[in-house]
Formats: structure tokens, sequence, C-alpha cells
């Protein structure tokens, strides 16, 4: 940086900056650089209205080390968007899972990266720039000389400051007449301007009120709190729609609801095979099965599955009424617990596999409707292996003895 | 010395006419630029300020009528979801390609032309891209959500979706305008200090004094100053590569026959440098001459832009071209039928217009009389402008209106708040033009004084001179060595 401040005001007496020289063209600006530089000057500077290009040479300025600073910036560019990204897409924040794609895919941080990188490096550079320029500076003292006002139109100057080593005010104003300067000009320190107390209280209470909403942001991030979260814009939590059951002005009826135009069919209900969904034909219970359900061994295995996850419960594995509900509830001697019916009993026998069927769909007694559970292909396949297992139910006792007796006489006759 | 006499006729067959015409000297060149800031403002200036007030007036009841009562008040709806909102703001973002390509591509191509028309080139793509943000603000359906659309810490935890295109065209966008403004007000540093130094009232004194940040012009300063520019054009050139080609990807990620090629972001970033180069030409063949700067946006400026537009406009008609032979050697029926629909559909107007104007009328741009005919080529800047907005509107549009269900098919039409609000964001534009022009500098006056005869010393190498040490005077070098 080539101006410094390190001198102190000492007194009321106008301290010396240095010397300010004028030059009309480029030569001679070139020129006088090059002998300052060559008479070992170092607080010096050279003022012109566009960079002329060779005068950095002329002057011994070395390469600046602003793209360092770019550089790394860039990189922290880079990993900013590296963090967030991964961050943002699960590992600090809700994970959204979308179309499957992975919560990092490299591919897709791809340009946010490549953006941020290139925003962080180019708002370095003009800050870098301005930093080590030692910019903003109003008051130079150059400033306060009317003819350096054409220094960014047509004017060219040197300045060589008191600091400089080398300065002595008569002998380096000498020097720069030699250089062929039109005309050499004393610059004078800026007087330095007391800052009033009161802006220093003013500065002090700002700083400490705007820690305040940071330190309230903290803390609710900090702690728990049983309040609802703050929306600034509540329209996601007040929505203008109609809830189910709501009343309106809007319609006639005052209902929000609005049923389904009468004779509508929805996709996919229109429901017209009687014997598959109700069990019934012609309105009436009967035996057989409907021509959809194809009996095979595929199908009982169907209807065994569907009765082992729906019906055991309560009916048993065998169909006989013991499952584990009803063991549970013999145990804990339940009062006033019905015992569910035994399906390979009288009762049942007697039931067409129409009834059975409209049972299990809308339920019976105290069992609960199942059609809402099981579809109706399944429902018949649970009536035909509820069949397969009545007939493997073992014999009534006397019809065994009778059997035993019939095994008998043919053994005896053999 | 007898190579003095001929040594002009040597640069100019070698390096083209020269960069400033008349005799200038650094003084003059202030002068001659300072003055547009400094007479009287024109009564040409009011009228026309006022129009675009006018428009920029228009803009805002248009958006505030779109906030109170929702997006119904335009014309679109299923199957076209985007329509005008996303034609506008991609037409004026390709708009916004060329004020960096100038400053950024041909600096460090070392294109010194450049140095005539970077500034107000600059100006355009930060007002276009202000006009280009405004849409997707307002098209949210929401607008008071639309901060959502950037990852700020909420109570909710929630954050953007960062694998979608929408987001990356967010950081895009938003990357771009903080860096061309950034670019745009570096250069323009040393020429607020010059119209600081020249400034009698105190406001002005004031407002250029606090904006040149007290630039005095040492060469200690100018060179990190042109270390910084050099890395900031070295960063905004593929920047500038880069808008466009995230813009097209909101469309050529997804699925939509007519949105689904590869060639998407090349052809979208030639079509941006193609019209923002005619809105170049639009704005400046008129501005110098109202504001005599002749001197510096010479023929050979003009000429050097209509070349990049002829250049620009084939590689578009290529596209165009390229889209149909994928469409046909891709063998999807979708794909196929998307680009026919194009062409010969019920959008056949649109796209033909854009054909015409796009491909056919650059096509003058190879006769030397057209390159140089401020008229003409002025015309022909209007006609690609046209064309460039219906490049767009037919991309987006055409390939919505027929969805795969024939049964959602639709036809689009704009409502008069769709129509007024691209006309208010002309007013907007201008508006800001308008200022532009009356109050900052519309030329980059330190650096059309580096390209001067003689700028750098006489015993500064000019490198293209052909006799050193005899071509050295003023004279004779026409400042075509101005290398950084």
């Amino acid at each position: 940086m080539s101006h410094g401040h390190d001198v102190v005001d000492t007194g009321p007496a106008e301290r010396t900056h240095g010397l300010l020289a004028e030059f009309s063209t480029p030569d001679a600006l070139l020129d006088a650089s090059r002998k300052c530089r060559d008479a070992g000057f170092t607080k010096w500077d050279a003022c012109t209205p566009y960079p002329i290009h060779g005068l950095e040479g002329a002057m011994g300025i070395k390469m600046t080390r602003l793209p360092w600073v770019v550089f790394f910036m860039g990189l922290t560019g880079f990993t900013t968007a590296t963090l967030l990204q991964i961050g943002a897409n699960g590992a600090f924040g809700y994970a959204f899972h979308i179309s499957g794609k992975p919560l990092a895919g490299w591919p897709s941080m791809g340009p946010v990266m490549f953006e941020l990188t290139v925003l962080f490096s180019a708002l370095t550079t003009l800050l870098t720039m301005a930093v080590f320029n030692n910019l903003p500076l109003f008051n130079h003292p150059a400033f306060k000389v009317e003819n350096f006002k054409h220094v960014t139109s047509h004017s060219f100057f040197v300045i060589v400051e008191a600091r400089d080593p080398k300065f002595t005010k008569a002998g380096t104003a000498d020097f720069l007449k030699s250089l062929g300067a039109e005309k050499v000009t004393t610059l004078t320190e800026p007087t330095k301007v007391e800052i009033p107390k009161i802006l220093k209280y003013v500065a002090i209470i700002a700083t400490c009120a705007a820690l305040i909403p940071p330190a309230i942001i903290f803390r609710a991030r900090n702690t728990h709190s049983e309040n609802v979260k703050i929306h600034l814009i509540d329209d996601m939590d007040f929505q203008p729609k109609f809830r189910a059951q709501q009343t309106t002005t809007f319609f006639a009826d005052k209902s929000a609801d609005r049923l389904a135009i009468p004779g509508t069919v929805a996709q996919g209900e229109l429901n017209l095979d009687d014997h598959l969904l109700k069990g019934t034909v012609g309105g009436k219970f009967l035996n057989g099965f409907p021509a959809a359900i194809k009996i095979d061994d595929e199908a009982m295995k169907r209807g065994q599955k569907m009765f082992n996850i729906y019906c055991t419960a309560c009916h048993g594995l065998a169909g006989n009424g013991d499952g584990m509900v009803h063991q549970r509830a013999i145990d804990i001697q339940e009062s006033n617990w019905v015992p569910p019916t035994n399906l390979a009993g009288e009762t049942t026998l007697k039931l067409t596999d129409g009834e059975i069927f409209n049972a299990i769909t809308n339920g019976i007694r105290n069992m609960q409707p199942y059609g809402g559970q099981i579809v109706p292909e399944d429902r018949w396949k649970i009536v035909l292996y509820l069949r397969a297992l009545q007939k493997a139910q073992p014999l009534p006792a006397k019809t065994a003895d009778q059997v035993n007796e019939l095994k008998g006489k043919k053994v005896g006759a053999n | 010395m007898s190579t003095q006499a001929t040594a002009p006729d040597i640069n100019e067959r070698v390096f083209g006419p020269p960069l400033v015409t008349g005799h200038h000297t650094p003084k003059t060149v202030t002068e001659t630029v300072s003055v547009v800031n400094e007479w009287k403002t024109p009564r040409a200036w009011y009228i026309a300020f006022g129009a675009a007030v006018g428009g920029l007036s228009l803009l805002g009841l248009m958006i505030g009528y779109l906030i109170t009562t929702g997006v119904g008040v335009w014309g679109l709806n299923q199957p076209v979801g985007w329509a005008w909102d996303i034609t506008n703001f991609v037409f004026w973002v390709g708009i916004g390609h060329a004020g960096t390509l100038i400053s950024a591509v041909l600096f460090l191509t070392r294109q010194d032309w450049r140095t005539a028309i970077n500034r107000s080139a600059e100006a355009m793509t930060v007002f276009a891209v202000i006009c280009a943000a405004t849409f997707p603000g307002i098209h949210v359906g929401r607008v008071w959500l639309a901060y959502w659309l950037f990852p700020i810490p909420n109570q909710m935890q929630m954050w953007p979706n960062f694998r979608s295109p929408l987001l990356w065209d967010v950081f895009a966008v938003s990357t771009y305008a903080t860096v061309s403004i950034l670019f745009w007000y570096m250069g323009m540093v040393p020429d607020l200090a010059t119209l600081r130094d020249r400034a009698t009232g105190k406001i002005k004194q004031f407002a250029y004094g606090f904006f040149s940040l007290g630039w005095r012009g040492s060469m200690r300063q100018w060179h990190r100053y042109e270390r910084a520019y050099l890395i900031l054009a070295a960063l905004s050139t593929p920047l500038v590569l880069s808008v466009h080609s995230v813009v097209s990807f909101d469309f050529a990620t997804s699925v939509i026959p007519g949105w689904h090629t590869t060639i998407f972001p090349p052809y979208f970033v030639a079509g941006a440098i193609f019209s923002g180069f005619a809105m170049v030409v639009t704005l400046l063949v008129p501005a110098r001459e109202l504001m005599g700067l002749k001197d510096f946006i010479t023929p050979r400026h003009l000429e050097n832009m209509c070349k990049i537009m002829l250049a620009t406009g084939c590689m578009v008609g290529y596209a165009y071209g390229v889209e149909f032979f994928t469409a046909w050697y891709s063998g999807s029926k979708y794909e196929g039928f998307a680009f026919i629909n194009r062409a010969f559909g019920p959008y056949w107007w649109a796209y033909w217009s854009m054909v015409t104007c796009n491909v056919i009328s650059p096509q003058l741009f190879w006769f030397k009389k057209c390159r140089t005919s401020p008229i003409i080529m002025w015309v022909i800047s209007i006609f690609i402008n046209v064309g460039m907005w219906f490049e767009r509107f037919v991309i987006i549009v055409t390939s919505l209106h027929r969805d795969y269900l024939p049964s959602s098919w639709g036809y689009f039409t704009p409502s008069i708040v769709d129509i007024l609000t691209f006309v208010g964001s002309f007013g907007l534009f201008f508006t800001l033009f308008l200022l532009f022009c009356r109050f900052l500098p519309v030329v980059a006056m330190a650096e059309i004084k580096t390209v001067l005869p003689g700028a750098h010393g006489s015993h500064h190498g000019h490198g293209h001179a052909p006799a050193a040490g005899a071509a050295h005077t003023a004279d004779v070098s026409h400042g075509h060595g101005h290398a950084h």
C-alpha cells in the first residue's frame, strides 16, 4: 500500500505530506519514474488518467498478491457449496427423497459449486482490490491541489512522500524539477478531525443493540418451547379452503361437501356382478361359487393363506372356534365373552356358500365385517377353504365306533 | 524515414481502421464523453423518459393486479403451465449476455474494439437481468413466498431441492447479476472519478465522489486494479457461458418432447449472444448519433457486431436444423411429432416468424453494405430481437400444448395482462437505461485513452508497428498495441 498514516500529528503546525510534481506527457512521466526508481526513492507514486503500460516496470512495482487471495476465497466458495448441498439435502435438513435420486449426487451438485466459486471469487476480487489499494480514501492531500483534478482526465503526476528516507523538502523539489516537472507543489497532511464523543456512545449502544436479535435467535434455536412455531406468513396454517362437514354460504344447502351427482358411477365401481360382490343370485343366497372364481389348487392355497391371516385369531386353525383370542378370554375368565362360532359345527354346515360369503363381507352377530379388508375374490377363496376344513374335521365319536365296527367286520371277514 | 508515409496504410490493411476516429487526445476524450452527463437535459430525453416511466408504471400495475388476484389473470393454464412469463424471462436473460461477453470474453481475447461499447453493453446486461429476474419472481403464485427459492435457514428445517435445475437457475442468475454489477461498477470507478473532478454542483460532487471511492489514478492502484479486472474477466467468461446453459437445463433435464435434448446448452448460449448483440446494436446505433459518440463507436465497431450476429445467427439456424435431425434420428414418435407439429401445427406462424427473423434476416450481413449501414443493421437488429422472443415462445409453448394424452391438448392465448406485463418490462429496461445515459459515464473513458495513439509513451512497444523505431510518432500509431 502506497500510503500509510503513521505520521503522528504533533501540533497545530501543518505537516508536510510530500511533494506533487506535474508532467504533461506520458513520456515525461515514464522518464521521471525511471529516475525516481533509480534514485532509490521508495515511498512515492505516479498518478495517471489511465494505466500506462511500461510504467509498472519504470516504477519497479512488484506483482500484487491479489490473485492468491481470490484463489483461496474461490476454494472457500467451492467448499461452502459442497457442504451446503450435502447438508441441505439431508445432513442437517429435512431429507427430500425425490425420484430415487441420491441425496448427495455429485453431478447435480456441479452447477451450484461452480456458481458459488465464481461468486465468492468475484466479491473477493473487488473487496481485495479496494483493501489493498487503501480505498475508499476521500481525504488524500493531493485532492486539495486544484490541478490534481486533471489527473482523471489528462495530466500526469508524481508524488514523493515526506516519510521516504531520502526525502528532503528542498532537495527533492529540485530533483523533481530537474526531471522536467512543470510544477512542484507541497502537499500538507489533512488535519485530523476529532470524532464527537456523543457519536462514540451512540456507536457503542448501537453495536450492543445489534447483538440482541442474534442472541434471541440463538436462544430460540437451542431451547425447547411448547409454543406453535412462528410463520411470518401464515397462509400455510390458515388456508382458504373448506374441510369435510363444514358449512358454507356459497351453496344453497349450506354444506361445503358436494355429493356425487345422482346416477354417476366412479371409475371401476360399476359393480354389476351381484354373485361375486354380494353372494346373491337373484337376491337369494345360494350354494355354489361365482363364475369369476376359478376353483383349483392355487385358489385353495390362497384361501388357506387368507383364512390363516384373518380368521384364525378367533376361529382357530381348524375352524373350531378355539383361536388365541378365545383361549385368552377363557384364561382371564372374561365374564361376558361370547365364544366364536365353531365353523365345523351344525350352524355353519347348514349355511349356503352365499351366506358364509355375506357373513365375512358384512359381519354377523358380534363378528366385524371384513369386506373392507379382503377383496371379494379372496373372500370366496376363504369360503372354499372353509368348506375343505369342514370336510376334514374328525368324525363324531358315535360314527367313529360304527366305522371301527365296520372296519372290524371287514377285517374279520377277511 | 520513408516508412512514415506508408505506415498508416499498412496499419489499416493489417489491423483494420483505427479504433478512435478524429484527432483525439485524453483531454478531448474526457470532454466528449463527460459532456453527455453535463449538458442541459435535452427535451428528447424527458419525452423518452416519460414514456419509459409510463411503461414502468404499467408493469407495476400489472404485477399488483397479478399479486392481488392470482396467476389466473394470465392466459396460461394446463397443459401450457409456462408461457409468456418464462418466455420473457429467457428473452431478457438472453439479452443480458452481450454485456459480459463483450467485457470479459472480448477482453481475454484482446479485442480492443470492445473498449468503446463495453460500458453501455454492461449497463444493458444489468438492466436486462433485472427485467429477467422479475418474471420468475412473479410467476410463482404466492409471490410473498418467493424467498423460499433461496437457501435461508428457517424454523421448518426445510431447504430448497438442490437437485432441481430450477434451483441451479436461481444460483446462476443471481450470481450472474451480482458479478455483472461488480464488473460494471469496478470498470466505472475511474470514470466516476473523472465526473467527480469535473462536477460543479455539491450533490454531484458528493455522489460521484462517494461512488468513485476517492480514486486518484495512482499507478500502484492501477496495477492492482488491472489485475483485479483481468481476474473478473476470467471469472465472468465461464460464467456467461454457464448462465444460459443452466437456463437451458430447466428444459433439457425434463422429459417433454421438444425440451429433452442435449444440444440445448450450446444452442441457448449462441442464441443469447445473438440476441444480446442485436439489443446492443438497437441501443447504440441511435445512442451514438444522439450523444455525439461517433468518434468512439465507429463503423468498425458496428461492423464487428454485425459479423458476430451473422455468426451466431448461423449457429442458431444450424441448431434449428439439428433439432429436426435428432428428432427423426431418435426414432421416438413423440419427438418426431413435437417437431413436425412445431413447424406445421397450430403454432406454425410463430415457428416461421422465428426462422424468418433469426435465420434469414441476418444473412443480409454477408453484404458489406448491410454491415456498414446503420439504418439497415438497426432494422435487422429489431428483427432479431423479435425473432429471439419467438424462439423462446416456440420452445416453451409448442412443446407444452401437445401433451402425451390427446384429451389434454390445449392452445395458449395470451391475456391482456400477459401483453401489458411484457410491454411494461420494456418500460423498466428503458427507464434504467435512460437514467444510465443521463448520470453515468456511457463510454469507458480511461479505457479509450489507452487505445489512443501514443498513450503509452513513444518508447513503449506497440507490438504491431511494421517498422519499429520509424513508425512511432503519434500520427501513425493507431493504438492497436494496447495489450493488457
